[in-house]
């Protein structure tokens, strides 16, 4: 699986990326349905409905960063370039993400809790990881050869999934402001049917769309090294 | 080669003991921010997170600063080539280096830490809780800096760099210090549990991790 | 014996050099000569694997060398000096044989500096000797260090000539002892007989 090369998934993410699309895209037409159609919450009223953004986009920008984690240290074992590629090309999502947690977030917060920020565990470390997405895609750009860059990068995202399981425990290791899980955890989940089920689509419909994003951010990755070696070799 | 792994030890004590200047001057600024920091809230009752957590901070940096000038001079292109090429691994200088840096920092801290808490008003009852806490995660920040300090140690403009990865890894360590002083019975607290794993998971790996980025990155 | 083949090497984007093969056979000293830029030091780095090649491949007694092999035969001398400004000579010396892992008597190491500095004292500060100083104090881990294989970058640098023939006696000593050598440098070696590979 480590063997398959840069251009061949390239090429493969090319290919099944306007499939991808149309998924989303009628992924999340559903899911605006769903969201425009469910009752309001008895005690948030319609501020709640802000959750089938915010808990997708949470739940990717934590899954992101494991993925990058994941595909650093089998880049760094195997000296797989796609792994490389792969973690390179999900860093600028994950920060977009992780941006939209945290002012989709804030304004919930302002809405429900009276204030836009208060430093918690949850949201401070939330913080932090974007931070850490923002340092993993300077590094990249502040060397001038990408092989480096994918090195350092590298080191970096595996160093930074320890933050990953504070940010996921912090709610229930401490006493926050932020409220638990609520579908995620041990016993089912907390929520009724059918703010599960919008919940889902919803979550499906942006990550649909984070992947069609990743396939063309990789897809360019992958062009503009083609263009750069052919340069090199004519030189 | 035990013999000469010993010589390599004190010969790192004795280039340590060199650079202990620069950590002295660094612990006496630590005081001196301190005691300005105490003037503004004299009059108020304090809890003990304040003072403490912005003593987090004094040594986040001051163990960024040491590390990151420590890296650059000791591990640039010359030395770095004759350390590779020596029959120990470059893993165990790291760690050798690691903790030698580590003892540096650590010995004035112990030092200077009943003056430090007298300062900053916290229960001299605290002492040794607070110092435990402190060389439990100092050795961790050491640790981490290391390795930001290696993945960044052939460019430039180091430090803001370095500064920018590193300060948002140090900041779970202080989530969690400021979790165990919330409790204040900190013996029967359950987030030391976490201090020892993190700390074993730093020896563990950060040696593998700083050494692989130094022969990947600066040669 | 050290056998390149099908070497080449880029930095960046910009390809240093392509297509280098020698061979070099126990008690042979090789010089790698050529203008400024054409990627000596690379290619000695490459050679000590320090940098890993862009194609092509070195071997050492028929294995690609690891670090593990470099480690065990090779001892580099580079250009830029390695030595603790803030330590004596002496404790510099102490310092780089321990990493070295050398066990050594007193009176050998004595007489290796006596040798190459004649009259010195040893409890300056490094950073109080002159260039050429320096420079030899590098080239005093050849005599300490026992290693197969040296390479040197540009050792001739700032040393006065009767250190280079002290140096170069060191060389014939090597060689006669079936050492491998290879040297960058712009400079002759005053011996009669090595092979050279001319980078452009």
């Amino acid at each position: 699986m480590f063997a398959i090369t840069p251009n061949a998934l390239s090429t493969f993410m090319n290919s099944i990326s306007k499939y991808i699309v149309i998924l989303s895209f009628l992924l999340i037409g559903i899911a605006a349905f769903l969201i425009i159609f469910i009752e309001n919450d008895y005690y948030q009223g319609i501020s709640f409905k802000i959750m089938f953004i915010h808990v997708p986009a949470a739940w990717l920008s934590l899954a992101i960063f494991l993925a990058m984690g994941i595909s650093s240290i089998i880049g760094l074992i195997f000296k797989s370039p796609t792994a490389f590629t792969i973690a390179r090309s999900l860093s600028p999502i994950g920060l977009i993400m992780s941006i939209i947690v945290l002012v989709t977030g804030s304004i919930w917060g302002n809405l429900t809790w009276g204030a836009y920020w208060v430093w918690d565990a949850r949201l401070t470390s939330m913080l932090i990881l974007a931070f850490i997405y923002l340092g993993h895609i300077l590094l990249l750009y502040s060397f001038e050869h990408f092989q480096k860059a994918d090195f350092a990068a590298s080191i970096l995202a595996i160093i930074g999934m320890v933050n990953l399981p504070i940010v996921k425990f912090s709610v229930d290791w401490w006493t926050t402001l932020h409220q638990g899980s609520s579908v995620l955890k041990i016993g089912g989940p907390s929520m009724t049917n059918d703010y599960l089920i919008t919940l889902l689509v919803s979550f499906l419909g942006i990550f649909m769309l984070t992947m069609y994003w990743f396939s063309n951010i990789f897809y360019i990755i992958i062009e503009k090294r083609k263009i750069e070696r052919s340069k090199l070799l004519n030189d | 080669m035990i013999k000469n792994f010993f010589k390599l030890i004190t010969n790192e004590f004795k280039l340590m003991l060199k650079g202990s200047v620069f950590s002295f001057v660094l612990f006496c600024l630590l005081i001196i921010a301190c005691s300005i920091f105490s003037l503004s809230l004299r009059n108020e009752s304090m809890s003990m997170n304040a003072p403490l957590s912005f003593l987090y901070i004094m040594i986040f940096f001051i163990s960024l600063f040491k590390v990151e000038k420590i890296y650059s001079l000791d591990f640039d292109e010359a030395k770095l080539q004759q350390y590779i090429l020596s029959p120990f691994s470059l893993e165990i200088i790291i760690f050798v280096k690691n903790m030698m840096i580590y003892l540096n920092l650590i010995i004035f801290f112990v030092i200077f830490s009943p003056l430090i808490l007298i300062i900053l008003n916290i229960d001299l009852s605290y002492l040794i809780q607070i110092n435990i806490l402190l060389s439990l995660s100092l050795l961790s920040i050491i640790f981490i800096a290391s390795m930001t300090a290696s993945i960044t140690i052939s460019k430039n403009n180091k430090l803001s760099l370095t500064s920018i990865l590193t300060l948002p890894l140090f900041v779970p360590i202080l989530i969690f210090s400021m979790a165990i002083t919330d409790v204040i019975d900190f013996n029967t607290n359950k987030m030391y549990l976490f201090f020892v794993a993190y700390f074993l998971l730093n020896l563990a790996f950060s040696p593998l991790l700083t050494s692989f980025a130094l022969k990947k990155l600066s040669v | 014996m050290i056998e390149v083949n099908n070497l080449s090497f880029a930095r960046g984007n910009i390809l240093i050099y392509k297509d280098i093969n020698f061979k070099i056979s126990p008690g042979e000293l090789l010089l790698v000569s050529g203008a400024n830029g054409v990627g000596k030091t690379t290619l000695l780095s490459n050679i000590v694997n320090f940098t890993e090649p862009l194609e092509g491949n070195v071997t050492y007694h028929g294995t690609s060398i690891d670090n593990h092999i470099a480690s065990e035969c090779f001892l580099y001398i580079g250009e830029n000096n390695f030595a603790y400004d803030t330590l004596t000579l002496n404790q510099n010396i102490d310092y780089w044989l321990s990493v070295h892992n050398v066990n050594f008597d007193k009176s050998i190491k004595n007489k290796s500096v006596n040798f190459l500095f004649q009259e010195l004292n040893l409890n300056k500060k490094f950073y109080q000797l002159s260039f050429g100083q320096k420079k030899k104090l590098q080239l005093l881990l050849l005599m300490l260090v026992n290693k197969p294989v040296w390479i040197l970058d540009d050792p001739f640098s700032g040393l006065d000539t009767e250190s280079i023939n002290k140096i170069s006696i060191l060389f014939e000593k090597k060689l006669e002892n079936k050492g491998i050598i290879i040297i960058a440098s712009h400079q002759k070696i005053g011996l009669n007989d090595y092979k050279t590979i001319q980078l452009t």
